[in-house]
């Protein structure tokens, strides 16, 4: 079926290929590479308890060769997209707004890409209610960034989901970004001396309205051009 | 055991070593070489323009974040050492770049492919929250490209190599072909399953999700959503074509089609939403499956126009008189 992608079927003039045993180890090794490249995206919730404790079993090996993936690309549905609202405020009294990722700032499209997964990691982490110390420590990293970069005294940070409008709303003449499609959670305020998280997150000041009712291609805790993280 | 279950079980055996063991052209496993080379570059010049803001002192992603966003998953990096250090970082960034470029020429081809990989790895346990598809297919092709002969041609290597002693047929090859090929099927058969899960997938307004998107979209296409048809038709095909890619690419009747599919599909992501480097990733993944007869003789013909600049097809030295 696939010997017409190997054009020479002569055998090895490479001895240790045609030694038995050399054979026997590789195909071991060759086995359990390919158990474990194939049990990481498995072992994705939902899950059996069996395919988890396999998962268990290979992860050293998978994590170290940067191998654990779940290919979940798009899956189920393309979702919304989120980014990190933030708002400097600095010793002169002044503020400043920003938002990563944002194209105009972060060029190439890679370096882009790089700074939209770190806030659709803060997503994955937001919509796990048992994630909530994880997602405070995220933020404080973030903050600290921030701060460090732009040498602020406080920055204020929201996570913004960007919904996606339907097929039906564009033809009605809405924008991709009107108000409606965007909503906004705190994540938090971090000021310098010890960057520390104030007791309670003040909301930014946001011109836009939250909305309580998804459109129609959102399912919220969906994942869009990237995989679920275990 | 029977005579009937130990001939069965030989023929197993048999396919099995076939499979793996068979010595194979490597001119495939060199062009996938180069592919993964540029963009490993690119890359590379990536990480380097946002050195500060991903391995600086005050890097988006502290030790604390890493240790959250792996939930325990190995971590360690050498990139750890350097966060106080501009200089070293810098030289590293060099020292990435480096090797990328050499695993392009195909110089020093097996250390800078195991080097390459290092970084790879390096630069992924320090960032894991700033990592997508493009990372993850670049980091298994060059695994791969460490295991197999990937500086036997189109090389530094082979030029330098005496010609009695290059390499035309090699097992190694053929198990880091195999390697890559059946990870592109294990990746495209859960990227397909995983979508049979979504309702959008299933109603056909899936690609909509991806047109709509504003933070991917580098072409406007919302104009399609006059046509709901021809998005119903490119989610389809999509979503059935993931799925079934782990049985077609092995025939040779059905192959062509899943890879002008890949192209189509990949080149469409890349092109409408800003995502070149992962589609470009995939495309040269797919170059796998691609048969080394074809890349075999267009490279000698190409050798031997290069060799006699002079020398014309015998029609054309006709035609001319």
């Amino acid at each position: 079926m696939s010997s017409d992608l190997c054009t020479s079927s002569r055998p090895s003039s490479q001895d240790r290929w045609l030694d038995p045993k050399f054979r026997l180890g590789v195909s071991i090794l060759l086995a359990l590479h390919l158990l474990a490249i194939t049990v990481a995206p498995l072992a994705m919730t939902p899950s059996s308890p069996l395919l988890i404790a396999v998962w268990r079993g290979f992860r050293p090996y998978l994590d170290v060769l940067y191998l654990n993936h779940g290919f979940h690309f798009f899956a189920p549905d393309p979702g919304p997209s989120h980014l990190i609202r933030y708002q400097l405020e600095f010793s002169d009294g002044t503020r400043r707004e920003g938002i990563f990722p944002n194209p105009a700032e972060h060029a190439p499209r890679l370096l882009y890409h790089r700074h939209f997964m770190l806030s659709e990691f803060a997503n994955r982490m937001a919509v796990d209610d048992s994630r909530a110390a994880d997602l405070e420590t995220l933020s404080r990293s973030f903050g600290e960034h921030l701060l460090a970069t732009h040498e602020a005294t406080r920055v204020t940070l929201s996570l913004r989901r960007h919904f996606i409008p339907t097929p039906e709303h564009v033809l009605a003449g809405l924008p991709l970004d009107d108000p409606q499609f965007i909503h906004e959670r705190p994540l938090g305020t971090f000021a310098t001396r010890g960057v520390t998280k104030s007791p309670t997150p003040q909301a930014v000041e946001s011109d836009v309205t939250p909305i309580t009712e998804p459109s129609v291609l959102d399912l919220a805790t969906t994942d869009f051009e990237q995989e679920v993280v275990r | 055991m029977t005579a009937i279950q130990t001939s069965s079980a030989d023929s197993m055996v048999a396919k099995w070593n076939q499979f793996w063991f068979t010595a194979c052209d490597p001119v495939m496993l060199c062009v996938v070489r180069i592919g993964v080379g540029v963009l490993l570059c690119y890359s590379q010049l990536v990480w380097a323009i946002g050195s500060d803001a991903f391995f600086g002192s005050r890097s988006w992603l502290n030790a604390d974040a890493v240790r959250v966003v792996g939930q325990g998953a190995y971590s360690w990096s050498p990139l750890w050492w350097l966060e106080q250090s501009p200089a070293l970082l810098g030289l590293l960034h060099v020292s990435a770049l480096a090797s990328a470029a050499c695993l392009t020429l195909g110089l020093l081809t097996r250390g800078a492919a195991i080097a390459s990989f290092g970084c790879v790895l390096a630069y992924a346990h320090r960032n894991p929250a700033a990592l997508y598809g493009f990372d993850q297919v670049v980091g298994f092709l060059t695994l791969y490209l460490a295991i197999g002969p990937s500086g036997a041609c189109l090389s530094l290597d082979e030029y330098l190599t005496p010609t009695r002693q290059r390499v035309r047929s090699s097992v190694g090859a053929n198990v880091a072909l195999r390697l890559m090929q059946l990870h592109l099927c294990v990746l495209y058969f859960f990227a397909g399953i995983s979508k049979l899960k979504g309702v959008t997938w299933w109603n056909g307004y899936a690609i909509w999700g991806a047109i709509a998107n504003q933070e991917y979209q580098t072409v406007d296409l919302t104009w399609l959503a006059s046509w709901p048809i021809l998005i119903n038709v490119l989610t389809h095909v999509s979503v059935w074509w993931e799925v079934s890619y782990a049985v077609l690419i092995w025939n040779r009747h059905t192959r062509p089609l899943m890879l002008a599919l890949a192209i189509a599909v990949h080149g469409g992501i890349g092109l409408c939403f800003g995502m070149l480097t992962f589609g470009a990733a995939m495309l040269v993944g797919n170059m796998a499956f691609i048969s080394s007869t074809g890349m075999r003789s267009m490279i000698e013909q190409v050798r031997s126009t290069l060799s006699n600049p002079t020398t014309r097809p015998a029609h054309e030295i006709a035609r001319s008189g």
